[in-house]
């Protein structure tokens, strides 16, 4: 009877069948669009796969429904951003099953957004800030570039400015993109325009006249 | 193998907690390449915290006619059965009355009867493994959280399945060990490190690093459980011993433990050996066995060819990796190789 009960605690303590990976990120110093206010916490952190392995992870300033440009990519994970280092400056360490899309070799890009973390959210809206990172090198706080390593792996992958200690300007930790803003603050935008110019128009008009 | 790098110093603050020996004292070291990971263990038991004869066995644990201190040994403490049917099984202790001891793995009960003999020892932990004396030895502190110079890496074992990575990453900074992906003001000093699992040392410094265990060696047997399920399974496991051994001396191969292959192009249960001379990180198994036709046989090797005496290193790394069958577990016991 004893052998049993051990037989099915032992059955019920395996979780699932999985190869996995795992990542060591650090992600810091990640500022608002500003360059100086650092990002706040609990702000959006994307993992990005190139999925389709075609290079390229599409124009984000257009992805306003959806965290991905391009149409094969996929959201490896997103999570909101802590200050675990310090203000400003985060880390996480996710494990990912292995297999179909998460494959050796394939590129991972990190991206930042100045929006508050929700899980139910599908994208990050119109007119909103963010940074994005990945390179190809090993840089300082990495075990090797932005790509997803072999079956089994643990590596480091860190996004750091020199004020972390890395070899990045403080510059690349900026949100220094924005999504399309909403269509009705596009017309409004050309109203407003339209407006300063027609108003410019006129008082010139008036000077001369006078 | 080799002692040659170690300071006498270094040695001093490893031999400070292994004063009160029982058995035998020893320690065993590995050498750490640069940008590099070693497999590694700790073969030896910190000084015995009592002894105790089990007075009867309750579903969650053992009561003793000792009368003890409630809690003194919860969670940084555990059992080792010294006789009797569950001689070798261990169990971290969960908490503790006044008159017995609740075990975090009641599997360890298995076989334990009233006048069966056991052991309570305390936890190696990541803070008595890499003292504050090693600094520079055994591990290299990190200059920031994000940059680690030495980390350490724990096996999943919650999981299922082949080649996985790391359940959790420690480093050292600030005069403690921190968890990636924790916040760096915490503390893991008192992590426990299993006695039945390696963990990964990886040495990202530009220096060369000794590992250094050290410790008690009691002549007594050791046992775990090796668990089955319905898929393939890689198991952490470690020889145990502070000694070189050989695959034979195991007593694993040939055990219910361990599924003998029966067809050499199907193999069954695999055991994984890895070679820490080998430089770079997350490295690949060295060697693959399995066992067939009443000997270890090795992958890539003949298959009428016994690898029975293939030394194991002292205190080695290995991983069972158990081929699916029926969810169950079976008992690896191991007796004292001297």
């Amino acid at each position: 009877m004893k052998k049993m009960v051990i037989m099915a605690a032992l059955a019920f303590s395996a979780l699932l069948t999985q190869a996995s990976i795992t990542f060591n990120f650090a992600e810091g110093y990640l500022y608002k669009h500003d360059g100086s206010t650092v990002l706040p916490e609990n702000s959006t952190i994307v993992l990005l796969l190139d999925a389709n392995n075609n290079g390229s992870f599409g124009d984000l300033t257009q992805a306003t429904t959806s965290w991905t440009a391009d149409a094969g990519d996929v959201v490896l994970d997103r999570w909101a951003f802590n200050y675990n280092y310090d203000t400003g400056f985060g880390s996480d360490s996710p494990s990912y099953t292995y297999g179909g899309d998460v494959i050796a070799g394939k590129q991972l890009k990190l991206v930042w957004y100045d929006k508050t973390y929700s899980a139910g959210d599908a994208g990050p809206g119109e007119g909103v800030d963010f940074g994005m990172f990945r390179t190809d090198s090993a840089l300082t706080g990495s075990d090797t570039g932005w790509f997803v390593p072999a079956d089994g792996n643990t590596i480091a992958l860190s996004f750091l400015t020199a004020n972390a200690g890395g070899d990045s300007l403080e510059s690349a930790g900026t949100a220094n993109f924005q999504t399309i803003p909403e269509p009705a603050s596009a017309v409004l935008a050309l109203l407003g325009a339209g407006m300063v110019y027609v108003v410019r128009r006129n008082t010139r008009r008036s000077i001369y006249q006078d | 193998m080799k002692a040659s790098a170690i300071t006498a110093a270094a040695l001093l603050a490893l031999a400070a907690q292994a004063a009160n020996a029982a058995d035998a004292v020893g320690y065993n070291t590995v050498t750490v390449p640069t940008n590099s990971d070693v497999l590694v263990s700790v073969p030896f038991t910190k000084d015995a915290a009592g002894s105790f004869t089990v007075s009867s066995v309750v579903s969650s644990g053992v009561t003793v006619t000792n009368t003890l201190t409630a809690n003194a040994y919860t969670n940084g403490y555990y059992v080792r059965f010294t006789s009797g049917g569950g001689a070798g099984l261990w169990s971290t202790i969960s908490a503790n009355g006044t008159g017995g001891f609740t075990l975090a793995d009641t599997n360890a009960l298995t076989g334990v009867q009233a006048g069966n003999t056991f052991k309570v020892y305390p936890h190696q932990t990541l803070a008595t493994v890499f003292p504050d004396g090693m600094e520079g030895v055994s591990f290299k502190k990190s200059a920031s959280a994000a940059v680690h110079s030495t980390e350490i890496l724990f096996p999943n074992t919650s999981s299922v399945g082949v080649n996985k990575s790391a359940a959790a990453t420690y480093y050292f900074y600030n005069s403690a060990w921190r968890k990636a992906g924790s916040a760096a003001t915490i503390s893991f000093d008192n992590t426990v490190v299993s006695p039945q699992e390696y963990f990964v040392l990886r040495n990202k410094s530009t220096n060369t690093l000794t590992y250094v265990a050290s410790g008690n060696v009691e002549a007594l047997a050791a046992g775990r459980y090796v668990s089955t399920q319905t898929a393939k399974d890689d198991i952490a496991a470690v020889s145990g011993r502070p000694v070189a051994m050989t695959l034979a001396g195991l007593k694993l191969g040939g055990t219910s433990a361990f599924v003998t292959t029966t067809s050499v192009a199907v193999h069954k249960d695999e055991l994984l050996m890895f070679n820490n001379s080998a430089t770079g990180i997350n490295k690949s198994a060295a060697a693959t066995y399995f066992y067939y036709n009443g000997a270890w046989r090795k992958g890539g090797a003949s298959a009428s060819t016994s690898f029975d005496n293939e030394p194991v290193p002292a205190g080695a790394a290995l991983i069972i990796r158990k081929a699916s069958g029926v969810s169950g577990a079976a008992q690896w016991n191991q007796s004292a190789p001297f």
